[in-house]
This record gives structure tokens, sequence and C-alpha cells, in this order.
């Protein structure tokens, strides 16, 4: 390991104030604009130092540059680090993050920044890890053909992430249904053995009758008098046609003979047949697979959705209790309704209730139950509040993964129903274990020049009940 | 019952003494078969020289394959330009062919046209070719011949009906009649495809079998070839882009073939043959109205053609001495003025003689004319005929085609008439009427 520069301020300007070292691999090659590097020969001997570098450069011959590449991202303590590589390798768009010039830097900085508000424990679960991925390097996952392959399409960084071959379809798939990623382009589509999912198949065109690949064109015709068909060579005589089952001579086509829309023949079981069968013959297992009983898949490209980014930065705390209740707001909206409301309220006499929900140990019930089956209670509750709300009431969540439900014209002494039904949607959980909050503020109320400071004020001073 | 018995007493004392006195005999036979007779053994003698010339012609393999061009005119014919494609598609010629298919009106005709993209898209073998040809506006068969002519690239020119398909040899016993450089044009035989759609499609496939398996094929053998038919005629193209191509107002096959003619004097050597076993299939008028209007617009064209636009390039000087008293007999008298004086004779019979006379004589020429007729339509199918077994079924209707017979003349009568008084080729339907116009007047 060697300090190859020292100063940290580099001629871009751009501030490199890390504690972790950046990183060399291989040939080293000077720049004005390089911030000092340690240097190593390979990914083992910088592994081995245990010391986990944010940014690593590359510059080692392309073959061995991919293998290395594999090797750092298949390792936890480089897996998102920032790779660039000097020159471009077969694997280097996929598991790098680009050519190493001077603009990086800049991606550097932003990386850095990023890093540091990452809030999901990514080690442990592979589908965290490459979330934090996408959403660290801003980049898609991108599927690379490699046709010497039988899967034809692969994506490199699941492979080096650990994810067998067989089951990244699939698990792409939920990655998509819980809303975490988005397919972002149909790169292609493609084809695979029914039998042994593989994707080099030969598209031939056999006998529909025996399926013997020995078939060739034959221009035939049909005798009207006697109902002969045969190959048209046998029909000629010196400069006309003559049936050589009838002897009669065809001058006229239409009145005398014509072309049978059969125009292939089977050497094999001298089959006449129009159209010939097209099967898929497996290179691999030599299996026959009917066109329509091959296994399509489309491959894309995908990016993180923004759940998914707000799950990286937010981590599990990004689970709401109530997030589709009722028909949303946004904050800024909220706030100018409630305002509005409560000038309405002072000229006109009225009473509005804000009634604040709160989940009070929404993430250990989520730890407790599981992930799968905490978001499923959340979502039952959920569908319950639904009927709580009218379409006359305003939500709007908290912030904090509570709900904010605005009932105008409306008493507290009248919100006795929607409390009876807020209890009941608690007593219809299965073992209670969820405890829910409820704050009630009531309007008309001297708010201020700042709805939100005056909201945060009287959340903290208005009496929790528990339900 | 005394009248049919009188009838038949005249008839069989006629029949009695023409037996026994010659001169009886061609007092009473009309006149106009007496002049029909040097036609029929012109023709009958003829026939007999065609075989005589098949007979000894030397069975030797040519080489001369030269690429044909079928200019097939189409119009609103639909889907039945298929056949005649196909057909062209079928012929068993070894050399090149290619198929223009010129849509005339292809605007109007827009199944014409689709039909005809169809089939120049099918697959096929390297030598036929299908181009087609859209005149976006109509401009009649005439202008949809001329621009297949200049699209054309074979050295034979077939100029074809888009409802008229063809025997797979047809090309095949054309284009060998082109190795002679003295053949300018030549034209083949038009069968009735549809004569078993109506009685009147069969008189027409008698009258066609007489006309083109009897008449023509005679006749040609003495290079008296009065018409190359506008469904099937077959060009030298050379010859056919030196005259000029195909002109304006309606008959065109038949001004072609007379332009033609008038270069037989400066070219004593050619002659035009015929090729009967060259054969073509076309549907014919089911209707006797539609049957009229034909015949109407055919008669009315030949007094144009003759006696408005050739009349005055119409001599010896032209056309050579042969061809000029064969013309003015069997083109002119035949045509324009034999169907006045038949009609003529009928009408004096029935005015000045006793009508049981004018009956006896009337059954008595008639039975004159069909034993000719019979004679001649046997004669013909021995002959000629390549599908004898279809030509028989006509038979029996000979006994009753002397009826047709004379009602076609009538209708050449009142055409003749239409024409001479109204000028009625200046409304055919065969272009539109700003091409008729610009073509110029004939008076």
């Amino acid at each position: 390991m060697t300090q190859l520069k020292a100063d940290t301020e580099n001629s871009s300007g751009v501030s490199l104030s890390s504690s972790k070292p950046l990183a060399w691999i291989g040939n080293y090659s000077d720049k004005t604009w390089h911030p000092s590097f340690e240097h190593y020969h390979s990914v083992q001997e910088l592994i081995a130092n245990k010391q986990p570098p944010q940014l690593i450069v590359f510059s080692l011959d392309p073959e061995e540059q991919d293998v290395q590449l594999n090797e750092l991202r298949k390792h936890s303590i480089t897996a998102l680090s920032k790779i660039y590589v000097e020159h471009e390798s077969a694997l280097s768009p996929y598991l790098s993050n680009g050519v190493w010039e001077e603009s990086c830097l800049k991606g550097f900085e932003q990386y850095q920044e990023r890093l540091s508000k990452v809030g999901l424990p990514y080690d442990e679960d592979i589908r965290f890890k490459l979330l934090t991925y996408l959403w660290l390097h801003d980049e898609p996952l991108l599927p690379k053909m490699q046709p010497s392959k039988s899967y034809i399409f692969s994506y490199p960084l699941l492979s080096a992430f650990g994810i067998e071959l067989a089951e990244v379809m699939p698990w792409l798939a939920s990655m998509v249904e819980n809303e975490w990623l988005v397919e972002n382009s149909l790169t292609n589509r493609v084809r695979y053995c029914a039998s042994c999912q593989s994707g080099h198949l030969n598209y031939v065109d056999v006998c529909p009758k025996c399926e013997s690949i020995d078939t060739s064109l034959q221009a035939s015709l049909h005798c009207f008098k006697c109902g002969h068909v045969g190959a048209q060579e046998s029909f000629k005589t010196r400069s006309s046609l003559t049936c050589p089952n009838c002897l009669t001579q065809l001058r006229h086509i239409g009145t005398d003979y014509d072309r049978p829309i059969e125009t292939s023949k089977c050497r094999r079981c001298n089959h006449l047949f129009s159209e010939s069968l097209v099967v898929a013959e497996c290179l691999h297992c030599h299996v026959h697979n009917p066109v329509d009983k091959l296994q399509v898949r489309n491959v894309y490209s995908y990016t993180i959705s923004a759940l998914g980014s707000t799950l990286v930065r937010r981590g599990m705390k990004n689970v709401t209790l109530l997030p589709n209740v009722g028909e949303q707001m946004a904050y800024s909206q909220f706030y100018w309704l409630l305002d509005w409301a409560n000038k309405l309220a002072k000229r006109h006499d009225m009473k509005h209730t804000l009634v604040s929900l709160q989940a009070s140990n929404l993430s250990e019930f989520i730890k407790e139950k599981g992930e799968v089956e905490g978001l499923a209670r959340l979502d039952a509750i959920q569908e319950r509040l639904q009927s709580v709300v009218r379409m006359t009431d305003a939500c709007c969540g908290d912030g904090f993964g509570g709900l904010l439900m605005f009932f105008p014209v409306t008493e507290r002494k009248n919100l006795d129903a929607v409390i009876k039904k807020l209890l009941n949607v608690k007593s219809l959980q299965h073992d209670q274990s969820l405890s829910l909050e409820l704050k009630i503020i009531e309007l008309p109320d001297d708010i201020g020049s700042n709805v939100e400071d005056w909201l945060v004020d009287k959340l903290t001073q208005a009496e929790t009940k528990a339900l | 019952m005394s009248d049919l018995n009188t009838i038949i007493y005249l008839l069989v004392d006629t029949f009695h003494q023409a037996s026994t006195d010659f001169l009886v005999a061609f007092g009473l036979i009309p006149i106009f078969i007496l002049y029909e007779t040097p036609l029929i053994a012109l023709i009958l003698t003829g026939i007999l020289k065609y075989h005589y010339r098949q007979m000894s012609l030397r069975d030797a393999a040519s080489f001369y394959q030269p690429k044909v061009s079928c200019i097939v005119t189409c119009y609103s014919e639909g889907e039945d330009i298929a056949l005649t494609a196909k057909s062209l598609l079928e012929q068993t010629y070894p050399g090149c062919i290619e198929i223009i298919l010129v849509v005339d009106g292809a605007v109007q005709n827009k199944e014409t046209y689709e039909t005809a993209l169809r089939l120049s898209k099918e697959k096929r073998s390297d030598n036929r070719n299908i181009i087609v040809l859209p005149k976006w506006q109509r401009g009649g068969r005439v202008s949809s011949c001329n621009a297949g002519l200049d699209l054309s690239s074979g050295e034979i020119v077939l100029a074809l009906d888009g409802d008229t398909s063809f025997d797979n040899d047809m090309v095949a016993r054309i284009a060998p009649h082109f190795e002679d450089p003295r053949v300018p044009a030549t034209s083949g035989a038009i069968r009735v495809r549809n004569a078993g759609a109506s009685i009147f499609a069969k008189f027409q496939s008698i009258e066609y079998l007489m006309s083109m398996q009897g008449s023509k094929t005679g006749l040609a053998e003495w290079n008296l070839q009065t018409n190359i038919s506008g469904a099937f005629g077959a060009f030298r193209r050379s010859v056919l882009v030196k005259i000029g191509g195909w002109t304006t107002h309606s008959a065109e096959d038949l001004d072609l073939t007379i332009r033609l003619k008038q270069y037989q004097k400066r070219h004593p050597s050619w002659y035009i043959p015929y090729e009967p076993l060259a054969i073509a299939l076309t549907d014919v008028p089911v209707k006797l109205g539609d049957l009229i209007k034909q015949r109407l617009r055919w008669d009315g064209d030949l007094f144009f053609i003759f006696f408005r636009k050739h009349w005055q390039s119409f001599t010896p000087k032209l056309v050579g001495f042969k061809h000029y008293i064969f013309t003015l007999l069997y083109g002119w008298i035949q045509n324009i003025v034999l169907p006045f004086i038949v009609i003529g004779y009928i009408a004096y019979l029935l005015i000045s003689i006793p009508i049981n006379v004018a009956l006896s004589l009337f059954i008595g020429v008639y039975f004159v004319y069909m034993a000719v007729l019979i004679f001649f339509f046997l004669f013909i199918m021995i002959a000629m005929s390549e599908r004898i077994k279809e030509d028989l079924l006509l038979l029996p209707l000979l006994l009753v085609f002397p009826l047709y017979s004379i009602f076609m003349r009538l209708v050449a009568v009142f055409a003749l008439i239409n024409e001479m008084v109204r000028q009625s080729h200046e409304e055919s339907s065969m272009a539109p009427w700003w091409v008729l116009k610009r073509g110029g007047k004939f008076k």
C-alpha cells in the first residue's frame, strides 16, 4: 500500500473530506486533478486491509478487471462503494459506476452525501442492498446480453450480490410487486426451452405429421377429371400438361386443373402440406418445443421506485400507519385548509375538530410480527379506517407515521361516534398488540402565522388518549 | 292444317323441281347463298391447307424463345383478373413472360387494383413476372394498351382482355410464329367459357367456333385474316411501335389490323398467320339484352371503321389488289351490305308473294342453310376442335341456329343505321367521352 498523493484538496476544488481512504487498483496514471489514493495491486489486498474504501478506481487489463470487479461487488465491505474504471471492460458498465474522469469527483461527493442519509440496514437483506445500491448511485439495474450462455440475459450485479440465476426473475418480480423497483425500459423478449430453460433454440420447420425436418417444396397439380394430385414434373409432356393417371390433357387452369394449396412435401412420410409446423429445438436438451409452449420472458432494466427511495432513506420508519386513508392531502394544502377553516369558524361561530391518530409502537410491532405479516396487518387496519372517514373529512399524514383527520363543523362532543368506530377498528385486531394513540384539537384557536409550528405545539400539549 | 299441307306440298315440289332442273334450283337459291359459296370454299380449302402444312411441318426443336410481354387491360373485372393472370403464369412456354396488368381507372376499380397488387406479390418462378400499372384516371382501352406497350420489354407483345383466360400452351403456340421475320402479328382462337350459362351463350359459342376455328383458320391460310381480336392479339413489338400503337376511337383492334394491312404493298412478304390451337376462353353476354347491346356496338363500329375512319386509305395502292378485293367483298359487302339484303329479301318474300308460297320458300331456304351449316360445323369440329366432346353438345342447337342468325342480321341492320344516322361510335363505353372527343371527328 502506497500513499500516492497527500493533498486531499484537489484542483477541481471538490473537497474529499473522507476519513476512509480512496483506493486505486492496478497501474496508476497521475493526473493533476487526482485526489490522493492508496494503491493496491489486487482486490484481495484491499479487502485484507479491512478499511472499507468508498471510492475505488480500477486500472487493470479487461479480463482481470472483470474478475476483480465481481469480487468487489460480492464482498460486503465494498458492495456499495463507488467504483470507477480507467478503461471499459465487458462487465464494467454493469458492475462499475463508469469511466474515471474529473466529473466523477462530483458524483462521488453526491454519493457521500447520500450515503450519510441511508437509514436502511442493508447488510442482511439482498433486496435492501440492491435498493440502497440503486439509490446511492442513482443508476438503473441493467441486464447484460450473453449470447454464449444458455440464459442469454443476466444481471451481473445481482449475480455478484449472490442471487442464483434461476431465482433472478421471480426475485425481481417480487421487488416490482412490492413497488420498490419499477420497470424502466423493455430491453428484449426471450423465449426459453420449457424443459431446460435454455435460450439457445433452433426454430425449424418440420412436417406437421411426423415432425421430420426432411421436407422440400414441391409444385403440385390437381387434375379435376380424376382428382389425381402429383408433382408438376410428373404431368409435364413436351409442351403441355397431361395427367399421368387418366391421361387427360390439362389445358386450362381453373377448368381442367388447379394447384393444391399444399406446396411442401415430407420426404420421410410423403405427407403433402401447405404450412409446415415450426418447432423450437433446444440446442442443449434437444427437446422439440411447440412454439406456444416456450417460456417467454421480458427482459427489463429497472430503476428504484419512489417508495423504494423512501425506504432507503427512512429505513423501516418509513412504514406509516395510514398512508392510504381517505384522499390524502399535501401538507401545504392541509395547513392552508386548517387556517381557512379556523378563520371561518371564528367569523361564523362554528366548531371544527382535528384528530391525530398515531401508533406509538409501530416499529416494534413490525419487528415483532415480521415485515410480511406486520404490513399485512397494517393494510387491514387502513382498510377499516377508510370506513370511518367521510368524504367531507380531510386527511393528511403527520410526518411521523401517523394520521391527521380534520372533521369540519363537528364539535368535540359529536365525535364520540367516530371514536367508537376507531375503537372498533382497534378491537378487530387479533391480539391488539398495536397500540393506537388519539389526540384531539379543537378549532377555532389562535393559530398565528405558521400553521405547522402551531400544530406541533398543540400536538405536544394535547392530552394523549390511548385507544 | 290445310295451310301446313300446302306449305309441305310446295316445299316437296320445289325440292323435286330443283333436283331435276338445275336452272330452277339456281333461280330459287337466294343470291346471297351463292355469294357466300366462294367464301366457304376459301375457308374449307384453307383448313385443308392448314392440315397439309401441319403434316409436312418438320418436327424440329427451336431455340427461339423470345421474351413475351402480356398486356392485360383490366377495368372493373375485380377478382376475375386473378384467373387471367394465373392462366398466364401457368404457361408452359419455357421462355420469359412479363405480365403487365394495366388497371384503367384504378381509383374507381379498387377491387381490381388490389387484386392486381396481390397477384404481383405472389411467389412464382423466375421467368414469370407481374407488373401492375395503375392508371388513376380512366383513359379507355386504347390508352391502357399503349401505356402497357410503353412499359413492355418483350420482343413479342400480347394484348389481352382482363376477363379472358388462356390455355397453358397458348404462348408456346403463339411465340414460334414470330421466328419468321415476315410475321408482324398473329392471333389465336377465342372460345366461350360460359357456354352453359344460357341458350344465347350457346348460340354465341357456335358462332365463335365457326368464326375462330372455321373462318379465321381457313382465311389466314390465304393471308386473308380480317381482324386480329382485341381480346387476344399478338404483335412483334418493333412493328407495333413503328405504326404508333393503338389509336383512339372504338374498334381499335380492327383499326390496327387495317393499319397493318396498309403496309402490305410496301412489305409484300408480310403475312398475318393465325394459330387456331392457341386458345383463349372468355365470358360472353348471357342475357339477350346485353348481347344486342354488344352487337349494336360491334356492327356500328364496323361501319365507322370502314366508311368513316379508313375510307380514304382503302386503296389497292396501299393494301394490294388481293386484300382490296377481299375486303371489298367480305369486309364491306358481307358485313355492311349483306344484312340489308338478307332482311330485305325476307321482307320481300313476305310482302310480294302469297304467304303460303313465301313460307314454303322460306322453309326451303332455311333447310338449305341449315344443311350447309351442319356440314360446315361438323367439318370444322372434326378438323379443328381440340375440345370435341364439349362442342358436340352444341350440335342440336344447329336446328334453330339459322333463326338466331337472322335475328342477329336484324340487329346488325339496326346498328348500321344507328351509326350512319347518329354516329353511335361516339357513344362508345370503351373510353370516357373526353378521350373520344379529343380523338377527332369523322364525318
